[in-house]
């Protein structure tokens, strides 16, 4: 009797004989990929139809709109090092290297924020006068569109990158403090009282408890900053920098060049697409013992 | 750690409902709990059987009275008396080997005896094959078994168990508690058990505890041979027992389940 | 009052020391080189002076002297010259974020019409939200020129994208169950799309609201300081260019209330919408 639904598990992990765990094996694997192959070329399909759109659109409304083969063709001619892009007055580099820079920018300003903002928002949790001191304080960092206070770092802190840095930073704090808070106080009291019951301290319940219980919402927070911070910090690079992907779409759209700045932004576009990919990778191994949800890909937010 | 007794000394525990009115969870609990005792607390839901595992552990304290375990007075939570929830609270972002040497941790234990322990006490519930699965690789019953592994593993002299095989189905029920009556035989620790299953308190208990209205209403000894199985159920003092508690529970009319287990009543 | 202070009393000591902290830091601080604010305004500065010199931006001398006609700098004219200001700018929102919630929920459901179509175009929207919205701005500008209508289509655009995705997402989340019980009742396609779907993917659509309107904002300030010549966003950058610090951060304040406003406004609009639904609060993001 003890053992009978162990052997049933027994069995359900390793089938009878070699062939016909191959033979399961394979059905497996093409269950798994069906629905994986049918999103590739759906999805493809998908973007060509808006590729088509675009084009369309494009010979409608003429210059205004270059086709996609004119923008690629123009990312492609100066992603390395350009003379053009010189001519514009900016420094050494094709599309990358300002693209680079931004990136640059958004990675070390996502990681200061994540670090500071998480563990606020952990001690917030877990000590009650940390989080009343700071509730205010974020709330009034919630409300306020961030970007209002890029004007005052230009000032404080003049055109170099801290200005940007210190702008995503702060705005990647308020998010992941607030999502970090949500994700702890969510986390069931069951699993407190059963640690505590289990005798253990507060710093063991605090990094074994808490920190992975609350790690996949925080996820969320990570995602939805990150998207943001792109954004961000090409604006703030457009109001005064000495480089970035902000600044060289103020360079060409000071010359009228449609084309260009699509480039930069298209550019910009599949860098913050790869990065929210590496995200997601990253959250379906830290939280791949979760039940629903670990390995879902991208889309929804 | 050494056994000792726990003793509730006029325990009362209230609290204030949302509509603003005080309700008395435990309303004035005696009780002595000798050392090695597998003690089962049966009663209708929401009549202080929880509230009283939880004063134990030292999850809620007591508005009035005492807990004593071991002569020690309890304050808070701690490992010498560690609990298994109704629900699953088998951490999921920890393996099965890391859960089950999560109390150990707690007490420091070092790495090479932690290992050992575990080892032993993941053979004990059969789960030694699963030592590298997460939770969610396993069933709803080998999840509970982990949980009664963890707790054993940590040597704790009283372990507090509120309904922990309240979800399962019928058969791995019964497979639980064999396991659970294999491994207090072996270890002698004291049990307390919460159930709202009178037969699953007749198949594990040496005593049971009646409460109702947060009070103890009965003390029912039960020296019935081990293994209790239907037979053994079906005799008349246990037949009996089971009335009593019946009784109690306000289920006078127990027919239907007296002509289940084939006791004609006049 | 009291009772509100006395419970809150560690966060009211934290809002307390950090305005502390500001004004010190406003009375040490050198003046910017240009003019004659401080590098950190003080509060006294940035509610006296600052808010006077807002009457430099007001432009119609019937109604208060204009300062850059050689007029005289009033409060008058200051609050004129904000509230002209304001109205421009939560006009652009408000237009913005209605057309892009309408415009992007009906395509949204015009593309889920049909499953395919609907996995299609899942890839495309994805891309679409992962372009940097704030990084547009130019680009609307180019299209549109630095008008209103700009503004209030690159708020639009930037709403309905997320409206888009979103519509599109939650009708992909419905359960089958509910689709198979309305189809064993012998209902149409276009009757469970109006009994079912629509009903269904309403709170997922209303977690938006929320997530939108602060999108909306940043999105309206972005066209502002980039190219739109009016707003409060472009006010802002007019006094960024003389570093009139007090002058920002009386703007920054304004938009802290203007926007934290419109939260509670929205928030009260959809709960009202929402208070058939049965659990909890879908409108707290």
């Amino acid at each position: 009797m003890r053992g009978g639904e162990i052997a049933v598990a027994r069995v359900a992990r390793n089938p009878a004989g070699p062939a016909r765990a191959a033979l399961d094996a394979a059905r497996r694997l093409r269950r798994r990929w069906r629905p994986l192959a049918r999103r590739v070329v759906l999805g493809g399909l998908g973007v060509v139809v808006v590729l088509g759109l675009w084009t369309l659109a494009g010979m409608a409304v003429g210059r205004y709109l270059p086709p996609p083969w004119t923008v690629v063709a123009n990312l492609l001619d100066h992603f390395f090092a350009s003379d053009y892009l010189r001519g514009l007055g900016l420094p050494a580099g094709g599309y990358i290297d300002h693209v680079w820079a931004t990136t640059g920018k958004v990675v070390v300003g996502m990681v200061v924020g994540t670090l500071v903002g998480g563990t606020l928002a952990l001690a917030a949790a877990h000590i009650r006068w940390i989080g009343e001191a700071f509730a205010p304080l974020v709330a009034a960092l919630g409300t306020l569109p961030i970007l209002a206070l890029a004007p005052f770092f230009l000032i404080w802190f003049g055109i170099s990158a801290v200005s940007q840095i210190v702008l995503v930073s702060l705005y990647t704090v308020t998010i992941i403090y607030i999502y970090s808070l949500r994700a702890v106080r969510n986390i069931d009291a069951r699993y407190g009282d059963y640690a505590r019951t289990l005798g253990a301290p507060r710093r063991l319940v605090f990094h074994r408890v808490s920190l992975p219980a609350a790690l996949p919402e925080m996820f969320g927070g990570i995602r939805i900053a990150f998207a943001a911070s792109w954004g961000l910090t090409a604006i703030a690079e457009l109001l005064g920098a000495q480089s970035g992907a902000g600044r060289a779409i103020l360079s060409l759209s000071a010359v009228y060049d449609v084309t260009g700045m699509m480039a930069v932004i298209l550019l910009l576009g599949i860098v913050a697409l790869i990065m929210d990919g590496l995200i997601v990778m990253a959250k379906a191994w830290l939280t791949r013992w979760s039940a629903v949800g670990a390995g879902s890909s991208g889309g929804s937010s | 750690m050494s056994q000792g007794e726990i003793v509730l000394d006029n325990v009362h525990c209230r609290f204030r409902h949302v509509s603003g009115r005080t309700v008395a969870a435990l309303d004035g609990v005696d009780v002595t709990v000798p050392a090695g005792q597998l003690v089962c607390l049966v009663g209708p839901s929401g009549h202080g059987k929880s509230t009283l595992l939880r004063v134990v552990a030292g999850l809620t304290p007591p508005t009035e009275g005492s807990v004593h375990a071991g002569g020690e007075k309890v304050t808070g939570p701690a490992v010498d008396r560690p609990m298994v929830f109704q629900e699953d609270t088998v951490f999921p972002w920890m393996r099965v080997t890391d859960n089950v040497e999560f109390g150990l941790r707690a007490q420091g234990v070092g790495d090479a005896e932690r290992r050992r322990t575990v080892a032993r006490w993941l053979e004990e519930v059969g789960l030694t094959d699963f030592a590298d699965s997460w939770p969610k690789e396993l069933s709803g019953g080998m999840r509970k078994r982990v949980a009664v592994a963890t707790v054993f593993a940590t040597g704790a002299p009283y372990l507090l168990m509120d309904e922990p095989f309240g979800a399962l189905d019928y058969v791995t029920r019964l497979s639980l508690q064999n396991m659970l009556l294999d491994l207090w035989r072996e270890t002698r620790r004291t049990i307390l058990f919460v159930t709202h299953d009178v037969e699953e308190a007749l198949v594990l208990a040496d005593r049971i505890l009646v409460m109702r209205s947060g009070r103890l209403e009965d003390d029912i000894e039960v020296s019935l041979p081990r293994p209790r199985d239907e037979d053994i159920r079906a005799r008349p003092e246990a037949v009996a027992i089971t009335k009593r508690i019946h009784r109690h529970l306000g289920l006078d009319d127990a027919a239907p389940v007296a002509a289940r287990m084939g006791v004609t009543t006049s | 009052m009291i009772g509100f202070l006395v419970r809150h009393r560690i966060g009211v000591l934290s809002v307390l020391i950090v305005v502390v902290v500001w004004e010190i830091a406003g009375h040490v601080s050198p003046h910017s080189p240009l003019r004659e604010s401080p590098v950190v305004p003080p509060l006294e500065f940035i509610f006296g002076p600052a808010l006077i010199g807002m009457a430099d931006y007001w432009r119609i001398d019937w109604l208060a002297p204009t300062p850059i006609d050689g007029g005289e700098r009033t409060l008058l004219g200051a609050v004129l010259a904000l509230s002209y200001h304001t109205v421009l700018t939560l006009s652009r929102l408000v237009v913005g974020l209605v057309l892009g919630a309408v415009i992007g929920v009906a395509l949204g459901l015009a593309i889920s019409w049909s499953r395919v179509a609907r996995e299609m175009f899942a890839a495309p929207l994805h891309i679409f939200r992962m372009l940097p919205l704030l990084a547009m701005v130019p680009l609307f500008q180019f299209w549109f020129g630095a008008t209103n209508l700009s503004a209030i289509v690159f708020v639009a655009y930037g709403v309905g994208v997320v409206y888009l995705a979103g519509t599109v997402n939650a009708v992909a989340n419905i359960q089958a169950r509910y689709y198979e019980y309305a189809a064993t009742l012998g209902a149409s396609k276009a009757r469970i799309y109006a009994s079912v779907v629509l009903p269904a993917i309403l709170p997922e659509l209303f977690s938006s609201v929320m997530l939108t309107l602060g999108l909306a904002w940043s999105a309206v300030i972005g066209a502002e300081y980039i190219g739109v010549d009016s707003g409060i966003g472009r006010m802002i950058i007019w006094a960024e260019f003389f570093s009139h610090t007090g002058r920002i951060a009386l703007v920054t304040i304004l938009l802290t209330v203007y926007a934290a406003a419109s939260f509670l406004v929205f928030r009260g609009v959809a709960r009202r919408l929402l208070s058939w639904m049965p659990s909890g609060d879908p409108t707290r993001p």
